[in-house]
């Protein structure tokens, strides 16, 4: 049946009326099985936008920053001289 | 100085906005008060440039905040702006000489083209274009002196390139005359003539020539093996890089008249290291520019163009009259590997590649070094340096600017140091040469130091892990002439090198451990003594005692400067650090390690405060933790001028204090470090930069604490010093979470009108707009952002975000079915692309960038874009649960969506634990239907049945559709385990259920509708599957054609096409009468009958793609009918005689070679036959006759030939054999 299933939704096209030329969609065979095989949960589509689409950086604690190889704690040996000074 | 590829320095704050009195007034009057202190400008390495404002990097806006004021003072170098952006490598990058255009070839899979990107304006930006077509590859873009014209290299006609030149709108192009061997690198020399390199007839060197235009009259120059040139403005000269010459000539930078005759060219000689190339002159030529290859660094045995490029710059009048080798101005740190260098309007522009991919950058003409900078302020910056190619450049400028007191023997010794710590033999070896003439005294030394350079240089290029005989002579040469040399401290030290280098381990072992270092005077021996140490101690695997036993010597040595000590001491604590992780141990430790040292040395120093630092870890009492706090208070006032010893310490206890999570201890580390170091010391920037994040991360800390007002204020306490836009986001957002959103109108005008706001204020303001659900309030946002950017703002990657969000905001607005604003998708992209770039190693930018990015992309349907953004967020960690439950429902629905169901279902997995602890419990239904879906893709049977089980067996809401395609769902998954008993009941559900559950209308907009019979159709044929009796499962089938027949005027409302939905038809068909065969109905072959009548209907209709159908039902209808020896009626019969001769004609027909339809010829002949034999219009004799024709026939001869095999495959032969044989 999956099968089936795949094949049914394979590509499908939808034409829409709109004046004089049709509007052609072409959808993708995840999409249309998604649509016809799985769970519609608009609430929860909705619900997960503001954790998808923000306007703010993220309020990571420090410890999730995962510092240490930043420029600011590098050092450098000396210049050796060839002879020394001392 | 810095010019931080990484976290928080670099060139971008040469204005970085910090109030710098007050801030160290409150540092010192406060005590370090946690609500004040600084947030951070940039912490990014380079800023992105906005638009034609490009070059007002100091003195661009009216208003200066006090940061900004006193920003000025800091030892910043210049920002390195970013011009492109975007996964693609950009390369030759050019602007045009009003600066309104930039020019660049972009490479994508292989394929070059010219690229032109609008530099008007920052909504421009995002949207570059191809100069010409994109079917064929064009490089090397040169734009006219009136920027309308660009000449280019084409391949469209030859593939060793010609010249042509477009209008910079592009589209129309209009070729030079192709040169036989191909032409390349055009350059104008007026608006009307047009230079370049062509290949001469030899096919071994390259003519330069002129092209006018307009009088299609050429001139050719010169002819040599010519990598790349430059014509003067004032056409009377010609600068141009060689390659080796078969004549044994090497690559260098020649000057020639542009009258001169062959030859008569003159090198210039610069004293650098490596090679020069890719001359340019800026537009007065008053200067040459140029790439400078100093070291092999791809190790490809050569130094060539392909190895890491140092761009320079040299005054033309200097080249003309130089008689000694040249010291050119160095413009930027060799770690950025910029090439192209080109001076056009007021700037340089130059391709740079140090984040993998190569992108166009601009500088000041001068390079990032200020040229207003005193000697006392580059020397800072050196000393606070924080690479070694920044020393180089640093000590470049200093030879360059103050000559007097630099170019010396002195200043090139220093050069050398730099690179033999870099390890970067060529250029050592070279300084080494230029200072034994410089220094005649150092001479022999230095030819024993040459000596060992060159052994380890020679011995990268060895491919082998034997050492090969050339290699093994060469070095052996290398000691008989050191031996030749009076002894030196290096003599013994090229002794074990070269044993080294020659893998022996232990002989080069026992030398060295024969070495006794501490009479040596030298400080670079005593550092190559170490680097020798380290390898052989890693090599011969000896215990870290021995490493950190070699470090706390060198920390020791009395010969070597205060830097190097501390260097070597950091070595000595962190091993004892990584040794012993547990305080207590170490504490102990350490009281035994740090007796009997000189007091105050180095070593001593750190090991005091090492000591204080972990009684400060292991304090259980604020008493305790107080004496801790003392004990490196009293070490830090002791070290207060000692730069190099200071840095060393507090580098090592913020990373102390980091490892023990010491908060608090790292805020006191941190603000001790800039209240400890003078506003002018170079060494106040990275100071400063470390505090500033330090005080974000405790309002952060915070806000995770939910101490929202607390969090508000530290931001607050950074935005009147800083004037930094995280900072601003992080305030603002946390009054609103107070509920006192209504107070920052009024706050913001005090702190703009106290001076502590000027940019960001349009920032903050267009923020707050970015809360509104209105979307014109929203669009207004948009023009005050880019405001912001083109005045260069604080911290820019913010603004960019912003603006990115603002335009997805727009596109999500328009998004109509599958429709959507393509432009403020492409902005949005855009935008968060150079917000992404410019963020870094930020992570809390990182995060929502690349949330936002996949639900971009998810809105314009670019699945595989949106899953890898997703991707790369679910890499980074989540400030709460509820977040990532929520991201990853997208990413899994992306991931799906990208055909990895595989994928969808294990992030699906990894969030349904912790659901209940989220407040998306209450869609734990949704989250176990869509794993249970993924599982059923992903043809994991048993966890698609075990979810939707746990779906039904869950109380969440739901819809009666959700149920009728779970409970499907679940039939399906049932019965692909065998558990036959619950799928026929799932499906005897669905059967009961679906004509009460509502279908979405057939002339319904909606672009996949929910249609029910869908649903009663699949379970009717897993029904049918699983029923044993053919009769009750030819009924269910009929049922299943009937719903199916009932779709034919509808198939858009089913997302079906004609001919899928035909062959399930016929495949009902066929099922039907392939079921009544089977039992021996009378009428199977009516059934057939009725199945061929379909195929040939279909197959009328649409010929092109019925064949298969057609095909497969008269192929089914001749091996049942022969088979089973079933009735023909004498429909039938005439339709197979009418139809089966046409379809062999026509398959012979179309065959032509195809393997498939051959043998579909075969069978249907083989099997025709066999039925004409069996219904006594053939003979016997006369089938196998036909059938040696058959065999010889060429349509078959080739399957036959390729794979014998098929013939005995062939369905239904073995009963047409059979049948014949008994006949």
């Amino acid at each position: 049946m999956r099968n089936r299933m795949q094949r049914i939704c394979l590509v499908g096209f939808v034409f829409v009326c709109g004046g004089c030329a049709p509007t052609l969609y072409l959808i993708d065979r995840p999409t249309i099985l998604e649509e016809q095989a799985a769970g519609d949960w608009h609430d929860l589509e909705r619900e997960t936008e503001p954790a998808v689409l923000k306007n703010k950086p993220e309020a990571f604690a420090p410890h999730l920053m995962g510092r240490g190889g930043e420029r600011v704690l590098q050092t450098l040996p000396g210049e050796p001289p060839i002879k020394g000074s001392r | 100085m810095l010019f931080a590829k990484h976290g928080p320095y670099s060139y971008q704050n040469i204005r970085t906005h910090f109030g710098t009195g007050i801030a160290v007034a409150a540092f010192l009057m406060t005590g370090f008060s946690w609500n004040f202190g600084f947030g951070f400008g940039s912490r990014f390495g380079f800023v992105y440039a906005g638009g034609v404002a490009m070059a007002q990097t100091s003195n661009s806006t009216s208003t200066q905040t006090q940061a900004q004021k006193q920003a000025k003072t800091f030892l910043r170098m210049a920002p390195l702006e970013k011009l492109t952006v975007g996964p693609y490598d950009n390369f030759q990058g050019v602007l045009t000489s009003d600066g309104t255009h930039l020019l660049l070839s972009q490479n994508i899979n292989m394929a070059t083209h010219v690229q032109v990107v609008d530099m008007t304006s920052v909504a421009a930006r995002g949207h570059s274009k191809s100069l010409v077509s994109d079917t064929f590859d064009t490089r090397d873009p040169a734009a006219s002196p009136s920027g309308k014209w660009v000449a280019y290299t084409s391949f469209e006609r030859n593939a060793r390139g010609q010249i042509c030149v477009s209008p910079i709108e592009g589209n129309v192009r209009n070729c030079l005359p192709t040169a036989k061997n191909g032409a390349r690198q055009p350059q104008w020399l007026s608006e009307d003539t047009v230079a370049y390199l062509e290949m001469a007839e030899d096919g071994e060197t390259e003519n330069l020539v002129s092209l006018d235009i307009q009088s299609k009259e050429k001139r050719t120059f010169f002819s040599d093996n010519i990598l790349s040139f430059a014509f003067h403005p004032n056409g009377k000269f010609i600068v141009y890089s060689v390659a080796i010459s078969k004549n044994g000539g090497v690559p260098s930078l020649r000057m020639r008249e542009t009258g001169a005759k062959k030859g008569e060219s003159q090198k210039i000689v610069f004293e650098l290291p490596g090679l020069s190339g890719f001359p340019r002159f800026n537009s007065t030529g008053e200067f040459l520019y140029f790439s400078q290859f100093f070291n092999d660094t791809n190790s490809d045995g050569v130094i060539d163009g392909n190895d890491n490029a140092v761009p320079f710059r040299v005054s033309w009048g200097t080249v003309r009259s130089a008689t000694t080798p040249i010291v050119p101005e160095q413009l930027i740190s060799a770690e950025y590997n910029c090439g192209y260098p080109a001076a056009s309007g007021l700037s340089l522009q130059a391709t740079c590649n140090f984040e993998a991919s190569l992108d166009i950058y601009r500088m000041p003409l001068a390079g990032v070094v200020p040229t207003h900078w005193t000697e006392e302020q580059i020397l800072s910056a050196h000393a606070a340096a924080r690479s070694l190619d920044e020393r180089v450049l640093l000590l470049n400028t200093l030879r360059f600017r103050f000559p007097a007191k630099y170019d010396n023997a002195a200043t090139v010794e220093r050069l050398l140091s730099n690179h033999v710590v870099a390890f970067e033999f060529d250029a050592a070896s070279y300084y080494a040469g230029v200072l034994a003439k410089k220094n005649a005294s150092l001479a022999p030394t230095l030819q024993t130091l040459v000596a060992l350079l060159d052994a380890r240089n020679a011995s990268l290029r060895e491919k082998s892990k034997l050492p090969s005989p050339a290699f093994v002579s060469y070095v052996e040469s290398l000691r008989e002439k050191v031996r030749a040399q009076p002894v030196n401290e290096f003599s013994v030290l090229a002794d074990v090198s070269f044993d080294w280098v020659l893998k022996k381990v232990d002989e080069s072992g026992a030398r060295w451990r024969s070495i006794d270092v501490s009479p040596f005077q030298s400080p670079m021996a005593i550092f190559i003594y170490g680097d020798l140490g380290k390898k052989i101690l890693e090599e011969k695997a000896q215990t870290p005692e021995a490493r950190m036993e070699l470090e706390r010597r060198l920390a020791l040595h009395p010969a070597l400067s205060e830097e190097s000590q501390v260097s070597h001491a950091l070595s000595y604590v962190n091993m004892l650090g990584q040794r012993d992780r547990d305080p207590k141990s170490r504490l102990q430790k350490l009281q035994t390690l740090s007796t009997g040292l000189l007091p105050d040395s180095v070593l001593d120093v750190f090991l005091k405060a090492e000591l204080a630092a972990m009684e400060l870890v292991v304090a259980s009492d604020a008493k305790s933790e107080r004496a801790g706090t003392l004990k490196l208070s009293d070490i830090f006032v002791k070290m207060k001028k000692r730069i190099f010893l200071k840095r060393g310490i507090y580098v090592r206890l913020l990373t102390q204090f980091t490892e023990f999570n010491k908060e608090q201890a790292v805020d006191m580390v941190a603000s001790q470090w800039v209240s400890g170091t003078k506003l002018l010391d170079g060494e106040f920037v990275y100071a400063r930069e470390q505090y500033l994040l330090m005080r974000l991360d405790k309002a952060y800390s915070y806000l995770n604490k939910n101490e929202i007002g607390y969090a508000g204020d530290v931001f607050y306490g950074a935005i009147r010093v800083t004037d930094d836009a995280e900072a601003h986001i992080g305030f603002m957002d946390a009054r609103i979470r107070k509920g006192r959103g209504q107070e920052l109108e009024k706050e913001y005008q005090d702190l703009a009108k106290s001076g502590f706001v000027a940019e960001n204020f349009q920032l903050s303001q267009s923020w707050r707009d970015l809360q509104s659900s209105e979307i014109g309030v929203v669009k207004d946002s948009i023009k005050r952002l880019e405001q912001v950017i083109e005045a260069d703002g604080y911290n820019p990657s913010v603004a960019w975000f912003l603006l990115g969000y603002a335009h997805h905001r727009v596109a999500i607005q328009s998004r109509h079915k599958l429709e959507f604003d393509r432009n403020a998708v492409e902005s949005a992209h855009h935008a968060y692309s150079v917000a992404l770039d410019l963020a870094r190693a930020n992570k809390r930018l990182l995060a929502p960038l690349y949330s936002n990015l996949g639900h971009l992309h998810s809105l314009a349907h670019n699945y595989g874009q949106a899953a890898s953004f997703y991707s790369e967020r679910l890499k980074l960690p989540f400030s709460s649960e509820d977040d990532r439950v929520a991201v990853t429902w997208n990413a899994a629905r992306l991931a799906y969506a990208g055909n990895n169901a595989q994928q969808a279902l294990h992030l699906m997995e990894g969030v349904l634990p912790v659901l209940k602890q989220t407040r998306f419990v209450r869609f734990q239904k949704a989250y176990l239907e869509h794993a249970a879906f993924y599982a059923l893709d992903a043809s994991n049977w048993e966890k698609a049945a075990l979810y939707y089980e746990q779906y039904f067996a869950n109380e969440g809401a739901t819809s009666e559709r959700n149920d009728l395609k779970a409970r499907l769902g679940l039939a399906w998954a049932f019965w692909k385990i065998g558990r036959s008993d619950e799928a026929i009941a799932a499906a005897q559900k669905v059967l009961r259920t679906w004509s009460a559950v509502k279908s979405d209308e057939l002339n319904s907009s909606i672009l996949v509708p929910f249609r029910s019979d869908r649903y009663a159709a699949q379970a009717l044929a897993v029904l049918s599957d699983l029923e044993t009796e053919a009769g009750k499962a030819v009924e269910l089938r009929r049922a299943r054609l009937n719903i199916l027949q009932g779709w034919e005027n509808n198939l858009n409302a089913y997302s079906l096409k004609k001919n899928d939905w035909r062959t399930y038809v016929l495949r009902e068909r066929q099922h039907i009468a392939a079921l009544k065969t089977k039992v021996g109905d009378p009428l199977a072959a009516v059934a057939w009958e009725e199945c061929l009548a379909d195929a040939i209907k279909y197959y009328d209709v649409k010929k092109e793609t019925s064949d298969a159908a057609l095909f497969y039902s008269i192929l089914n209808t001749l091996v049942v009918i022969v088979d089973r020896n079933a009735p023909v009626s004498p429909s039938l019969q005439s339709k197979l005689d009418e139809n089966v001769p046409n379809y062999l004609a026509r398959l012979a027909e179309i065959a032509n070679g195809s393997t498939v339809l051959s043998t579909r010829w075969l069978r249907v002949s083989l099997l025709w036959n066999a039925f004409r034999v069996s219904r006594g219009q053939m003979s016997v004799v006369q089938e196998k006759q036909n059938r040696e024709v058959l065999f010889a026939n060429a349509l078959v001869k080739e399957i036959l030939d390729t794979d014998p095999a098929v013939l005995e495959s062939l369905p239904g032969r073995a009963k047409m054999v059979e049948v014949l044989e008994s006949k």
